[in-house]
C-alpha cells in the first residue's frame, strides 16, 4: 500500500493542475503548485477565501460558482469550460473538473477541484474559427466566380453567392444535388462530369473549358477548375470547384473569327472575281485586233460565255449567301426523283471532273428514289459536292456517286479519292467561308459557301448532310439522307414549239453605256427595232415619240430611277400597251414587289440570260412575272 | 460492245479518262456493269470531253427509265 504521505507531496507538487478542495461552502481548503502557478495566489493569500474569487464578474452576476456546486452536490460531478481569473486579473481559459467529497455515510466533506489552462487551445481555436470565418466571408463575397465544394461522389456541400449568380440556383435549391446538373445533355450522354472528377483524382487538379447550363437552361462558356481535397491522412474528401464564366470572351473571339472569316472572304471574292475578267478582257482585246478571222471571234465568244458564266455563278453564290445568312433560303415542293438530279448534277460537275481527269462511278438504284423537295437546289447541292470532290482530289483520282434507298429514306453519297478532312476541321467545313486550309493553298477558287448551303438545303428537305474521312491523303465521303417520297414525279412538258420571233420596236434604257450597248445589238441582231437611252428623261422623251412595245428597264439610275421612270411611262400610257421590264441587278423579293408596284410587268435579273430574253420578247400579252 | 442480253438494272456506270501515250491528249469512255460487277456495255468511241461520254451514254441507257 502507498503512503498518504506520497499522494499528498503528488498532489501538492503537480505543476501543470490547480489541484485543491474546497469545503461544503466553497471555501479554499487546500491549495498545490500547479495552482499557484496557474492563478498565481500562494497558498497562505487564498485558503480560506471563497472559490468564486477565480471567476469573471458576468459569472458572478449570473450565479455561476453556486450552480457548480449544487450540480456537483447533486450528481457527484461538474465539469465546465470557461473564463477564469488570475489573481493579477489576467484571465485564462480553463477546463474544471469539481468533485464532491462524502463520507461512509454520504455526508458531504466538501469538494476536489481539478483546473487545466487550455488558453492556449482555446487562442488556437478562436483563430481558426476566425480564419474560417473571414474564409467563408472573402468566397461568398467573390461575385464573378462560382466557388463551391462537391462531396467525394460530386454532389454540391457548399455554394457562394457567386455561384448563384452565374448558375442561378439558391444555396437550399442545390445544395445535396450532383453537379452533374450544370452539364448539357451532350456532356451527360458521353460521361463527362464522371469524366471531370476522375482526372481530378487521378491528378489532383483537372481544368476544362465547355458548355455549362444554368437554372434556367440557358447555357454559358465556362473554364473550370476542378481540386481533389484530401485529409491528413490522404483520404479524398471531396472536390473544390471554381467557375468561371467566359461566354463574353468567347463572344468576342466568336465575333473576331466572324471578321477575319469576313475578311478573307472579300480577299477571296476580290480574286475570284478577278479570274474571269482577265480572259474577258483579253478576249475582248483579241476580237478587237483579229475582228476578220472567224474561228478566232467563235473561240473568244466561246469564252467570254464561259467566262461570264463564271460571274454569274459568283453573283449567284453571293444571293445564297445573303439568303443563308438572314434564313431566307427557300425551296420548292414537289416530287424529284434522285436519278434525274444524280444525272443534271453529273453534268454540271462534268467540266470540274474532267479537268481533274479523275474517272467516276454512277450507280443509281432503279427503284423509286423520290423524295418531296426542289430538284433545282438538290442538283446544286450534289453538283457542289461534286465539284468539291474534283477540286479537292489530285490529277487522275477516282469519285464515286450512288444513291439507293434505307428505311424509308434515300441516301446519296459522293466518296473520293481526294486529300481528305482533316479531323480538326471536319465539324467546322460545314461553316460558311471555311474552306479547310488557307486561302494560298486554295484549290479551284469558289467561295467557300458550298458545303454550309449544301447543308442547309438538306435540313430543307427534312434530312441531314455529314462528312466521313479517314483523315488527310485518305479520300472523303458525303451522305446526304433525306425522307423518301410516295407521290409520284411530275413530267415536264415538252418545250412549246418554237415560233419566229416577231420584229418590235424595243426600247433600252440603262445608264451602263456598254451593257445597254450589247443588249441593243443583240435585239437588232434578233430583227427588232431598237432605241437607246442611258437616263430616265431621254427614256421618256424617245417613249413618247418611238411608241415602243416593250422598254427594258434599268432600276439604278442617276436623276430619275427605273422606278419613276416606269410610273411616269404608265401615266403617259394614252390607251396604248407596252411591256416595262426591268433588267436589274436587284434581285430579292422586296425589289421584285417594289417594280410591280411602280408599273413592271416583269423583272428579271442581270445577267439575262439571252434565250430568257427572247422568249420575253415573244410573249404577245402583257403576263407579268414578278 | 452491244448488250447479249436484256440489261439487268440497276447497272453501274462507269466513266474514265485515257490519255494518248504519245499525244496526251485525254479521251472518255464509258462501261456499264451489272451489280455482279460484270460488264454489260462499253461505249465503241472515245470521246473528247467528259459531256459527250455522257451523252452517248445516254443513249444506251445511262439514268434514263
Amino acid at each position: 500500500m502507498i503512503d498518504p504521505r506520497l499522494y499528498q507531496r503528488m498532489i501538492e507538487q503537480a505543476r501543470d493542475y490547480a489541484l485543491f478542495m474546497l469545503d461544503p461552502e466553497g471555501r479554499i481548503m487546500s491549495w498545490n503548485l500547479g495552482a499557484e502557478r496557474l492563478k498565481g495566489y500562494a497558498a497562505d493569500e487564498i485558503v480560506g477565501r471563497h472559490f468564486s474569487v477565480f471567476y469573471t464578474r458576468e459569472a458572478l452576476e449570473s450565479g455561476w460558482p453556486a450552480h457548480q456546486l449544487e450540480v456537483a452536490t447533486v450528481e457527484g460531478h461538474f465539469e465546465d469550460e470557461g473564463w477564469r481569473v488570475r489573481k493579477d486579473g489576467s484571465r485564462f481559459w480553463a477546463n474544471v473538473v469539481i468533485t464532491a467529497l462524502r463520507d461512509d455515510d454520504g455526508k458531504l466533506l466538501g469538494f476536489s477541484k481539478i483546473t487545466r489552462d487550455l488558453t492556449e487551445r482555446r487562442l488556437h481555436e478562436d483563430a481558426l474559427r476566425q480564419s474560417e470565418q473571414r474564409f467563408r466571408l472573402l468566397i461568398d463575397a467573390v461575385q464573378d466566380y462560382a466557388i463551391f465544394m462537391l462531396d467525394p461522389e460530386g454532389v454540391v456541400v457548399s455554394w457562394n453567392s457567386g455561384a448563384e449568380r452565374m448558375k442561378g440556383y439558391r444555396r437550399d435549391e442545390i445544395v445535396g444535388k450532383h453537379f452533374s446538373h450544370f452539364f448539357t445533355e451532350d456532356d451527360l450522354a458521353a460521361g463527362k462530369p464522371w469524366e471531370e472528377l476522375a482526372a481530378a483524382r487521378r491528378t489532383g487538379r483537372a481544368e476544362m473549358e465547355g458548355w455549362r447550363v444554368k437554372k434556367n437552361g440557358e447555357r454559358f462558356w465556362a473554364r473550370v477548375v476542378l481540386t481533389a481535397v484530401h485529409d491528413d491522412q490522404g483520404r479524398l474528401r471531396g472536390y473544390a470547384k471554381v467557375t468561371q464564366d467566359l461566354s463574353e470572351r468567347r463572344h468576342t473571339q466568336d465575333l473576331q473569327k466572324a471578321a477575319k472569316n469576313v475578311q478573307e472572304f472579300i480577299a477571296m471574292l476580290a480574286h475570284e472575281l478577278r479570274n474571269p475578267l482577265a480572259p474577258i478582257k483579253m478576249a475582248v482585246e483579241v476580237m478587237a485586233k483579229a475582228s476578220s478571222d472567224p474561228a478566232t471571234c467563235e473561240a473568244m465568244r466561246q469564252t467570254i460565255d464561259r467566262q461570264s458564266a463564271q460571274l454569274a455563278r459568283i453573283v449567284d453564290d453571293m444571293i445564297d449567301i445573303a439568303r443563308i445568312t438572314r434564313g431566307n433560303l427557300v425551296i420548292e415542293h414537289a416530287p424529284v426523283e434522285l436519278g434525274e438530279v444524280v444525272r443534271r448534277a453529273v453534268e454540271t460537275a462534268a467540266p470540274a471532273i474532267a479537268a481533274g481527269r479523275h474517272a467516276l462511278e454512277v450507280e443509281v438504284a432503279t427503284e423509286g428514289l423520290v423524295v418531296h423537295g426542289d430538284r433545282d437546289r438538290l442538283t446544286q447541292l450534289l453538283a457542289n459536292l461534286l465539284n468539291n470532290a474534283a477540286r479537292y482530289t489530285p490529277p487522275g483520282g477516282r469519285i464515286w456517286v450512288r444513291a439507293r434507298s434505307e428505311d424509308g429514306h434515300a441516301l446519296l453519297s459522293v466518296r473520293d479519292t481526294g486529300r481528305g478532312i482533316e479531323p480538326q476541321i471536319i465539324d467546322r467545313i460545314f461553316d460558311m467561308f471555311v474552306q479547310g486550309r488557307s486561302a494560298l493553298e486554295r484549290v479551284g477558287g469558289g467561295l467557300g459557301i458550298g458545303l454550309a448551303l449544301a447543308r442547309r438545303i438538306a435540313e430543307l428537305h427534312g434530312g441531314t448532310l455529314e462528312a466521313k474521312s479517314e483523315g488527310a491523303n485518305r479520300g472523303s465521303e458525303f451522305v446526304l439522307r433525306v425522307p423518301l417520297s410516295q407521290a409520284p414525279v411530275r413530267r415536264e412538258a415538252p418545250p412549246a414549239e418554237q415560233r419566229a420571233a416577231l420584229p418590235r420596236r424595243i426600247l433600252v434604257v440603262d445608264d451602263n453605256v456598254d451593257a445597254a450597248t450589247t443588249l441593243d445589238v443583240l435585239l437588232r441582231s434578233l430583227g427588232h427595232e431598237t432605241r437607246v437611252a442611258h437616263e430616265g428623261m431621254t427614256a421618256l422623251e424617245i417613249a413618247r415619240e418611238f411608241r415602243p412595245q416593250v422598254i427594258l428597264l434599268d432600276i439604278g439610275m442617276p436623276g430619275l430611277d427605273g422606278y419613276e421612270v416606269a410610273r411616269r411611262l404608265r401615266a403617259m400610257n394614252h390607251g396604248r400597251t407596252f411591256r416595262i421590264v426591268a433588267i436589274t441587278g436587284w434581285g430579292q423579293e422586296a425589289d421584285r414587289l417594289r417594280s410591280k408596284e411602280a408599273g413592271f410587268d416583269l423583272h428579271l435579273v442581270k445577267p439575262v440570260d439571252p434565250g430568257v430574253l427572247v422568249s420575253v420578247l415573244e410573249q404577245r400579252n402583257g403576263a407579268t412575272l414578278h | 460492245m452491244a448488250p447479249k442480253e436484256p440489261i439487268q438494272l440497276p447497272l453501274r456506270w462507269e466513266f474514265t479518262p485515257q490519255q494518248h501515250p504519245r499525244t496526251g491528249i485525254v479521251s472518255w469512255k464509258w462501261t456499264a456493269y451489272s451489280h455482279s460487277g460484270k460488264v454489260e456495255m462499253q461505249s465503241k468511241d472515245a470521246f473528247d470531253t467528259l459531256t459527250e461520254c455522257l451523252n452517248d451514254a445516254k443513249q444506251h441507257g445511262y439514268q434514263t427509265k
